[in-house]
């Protein structure tokens, strides 16, 4: 996965200057902002949702992505959710893996009203892992969760990030979150945004707490 | 109580006017022993069913196109007024007149007169589509039909059973019209017979099996329908 953005606006206004990073496969990346900075604009065009910008983009064609309201079809149930994502000949078995594997198979049957926030973002993530995702996008996933569900679906993440090799980038304004998960941190700031820091969080076997060394430098960054 | 104001307007009007209940349920009994009121009834219920099937097709797409692009929209939204403002009976002898007096007409008519408020009420339901779903949509790269069938139709639902509801009703109206100027079967063209014979009693005959035909059709088909669509909204 490669992105050089170059530039990117809305009508007149320049919102993304120069921006640019390759995600290899099997790497956990994030990309940390203030809020408002462009961080929602930058992913949806990583996602190819967006076409609209000056530069050069190469993706897989396979991308599944966790949006921040976690956008489930209210009219199917948490299973047929999971299971429309993917086309592979072995969907069923896919999408039934996906829900246990994200502790949803209890609730395939429940409809996306009847769940909770963390729940909806746990079945968007089985969505997304049942896809056969070459490359998972997550947009702020942990926001608006009480803490303690914020760092189960944490390390959630980080479990499937291990056994799964997935290449993964993280939209998040959190800086220790973003260097507890991440190997790398890139970090936008200004207006128009730019890419101002690219860092090794050297993040290692199971996440633990955050380097302080690696929090100050992305913070300097921000600045 | 209907039954019994019946009764009592029988009683003082004309019997030939109003005839009372008995005499009609005597017609009735002839008209379903000749096999006439089924033979006739079934005819006009097939054309509704035709018209009302080609005018929601229709309807609905032309409604999703002018809804979800704004350039569509400019182009024929004064076509569309222009068709929901045009009087049926225009359309009914317009139609007629260029296509003969065959059932392709008489389809075509009822259906035309549907179709504009079928666009119209999708065009709305159209716009209020989700953009934020779209995308889900093309981030796990649904085809057209997917994507019609499993994110736009459910949140059209609501304005597809309100153009149904509206739709069945207005459609066999406007049958019944058609089939007393151009057919030589159906309700209407029963309904046109036994009126110019002062029949009163037949004619009320096929107005009320009609009534409670469509009855029937909305207890029995379309509720059950719409109440299956929207279990997702109730399921705890």
């Amino acid at each position: 996965m490669k992105l050089h953005i170059r530039t990117k606006t809305f009508g007149d206004k320049p919102v993304l200057g120069e921006i640019a990073f390759e995600i290899d496969d099997g790497e956990f990346v994030a990309l940390v902002g203030n809020s408002g900075v462009g961080k929602t604009t930058l992913l949806r065009i990583v996602a190819g949702l967006d076409r609209d910008f000056v530069g050069s983009r190469v993706a897989p064609q396979r991308i599944g992505v966790v949006f921040q309201e976690p956008r489930l079809l209210p009219w199917h149930t948490v299973a047929e959710n999971v299971l429309l994502a993917t086309d592979l000949a072995d969907g069923h078995e896919r999408a039934t893996q996906s829900l246990a594997e994200v502790g949803l198979a209890g609730l395939a049957d429940a409809y996306p009203r009847t769940l909770s926030l963390g729940q909806s973002r746990r079945a968007s993530l089985a969505r997304a892992l049942a896809s056969g995702a070459e490359l998972l996008l997550l947009d702020e996933p942990f926001v608006s969760l009480d803490e303690s569900a914020a760092e189960d679906l944490r390390s959630l993440l980080d479990h499937m990030w291990r056994k799964q090799h997935l290449r993964i980038l993280l939209i998040t304004h959190d800086i220790e979150e973003a260097s507890r998960l991440a190997q790398r941190v890139l970090v936008v700031a200004g207006s128009p945004a730019r890419l101002v820091a690219d860092l090794a969080t050297g993040r290692s076997g199971s996440f633990g707490e955050a380097k302080p060394a690696v929090v100050e430098q992305i913070r300097n960054a921000l600045r | 109580m209907l039954l019994v104001a019946w009764i009592v307007a029988a009683w003082f009007a004309n019997n030939d006017t109003v005839p009372p209940p008995w005499v009609v349920a005597t017609a009735a009994i002839e008209e379903m022993r000749s096999g006439m009121l089924p033979h006739h009834l079934g005819v006009t219920l097939a054309r509704v069913a035709a018209a009302f099937t080609i005018a929601m097709l229709l309807g609905t797409a032309i409604g999703i196109a002018l809804g979800r692009s704004k350039l569509t929209d400019r182009l024929f939204n004064t076509w569309l007024v222009l068709a929901l403002n045009m009087p049926a009976l225009v359309t009914i002898i317009l139609c007629y007149v260029w296509f003969g007096l065959n059932e392709t007409a008489a389809v075509l008519a009822v259906a035309i007169n549907k179709l504009p408020s079928v666009a119209v009420t999708l065009r709305e339901g159209a716009r209020a589509l989700d953009p934020q779903l779209d995308e889900v949509a093309t981030v796990y790269r649904w085809g057209w039909l997917t994507r019609l069938r499993h994110v736009v139709l459910p949140q059209l639902a609501p304005y597809l059973w309100g153009a149904v509801r509206s739709g069945l009703a207005l459609t066999w109206k406007i049958v019944l019209v058609v089939e007393l100027i151009g057919r030589s079967n159906g309700v209407g063209f029963r309904m046109n017979l036994f009126f110019q014979q002062w029949d009163i009693a037949r004619v009320l005959v096929y107005a009320l099996a009609f009534i409670a035909v469509v009855q029937i059709i909305e207890w029995a088909v379309i509720a059950p329908l719409q109440l299956r669509s929207e279990r997702w909204r109730r399921t705890a």
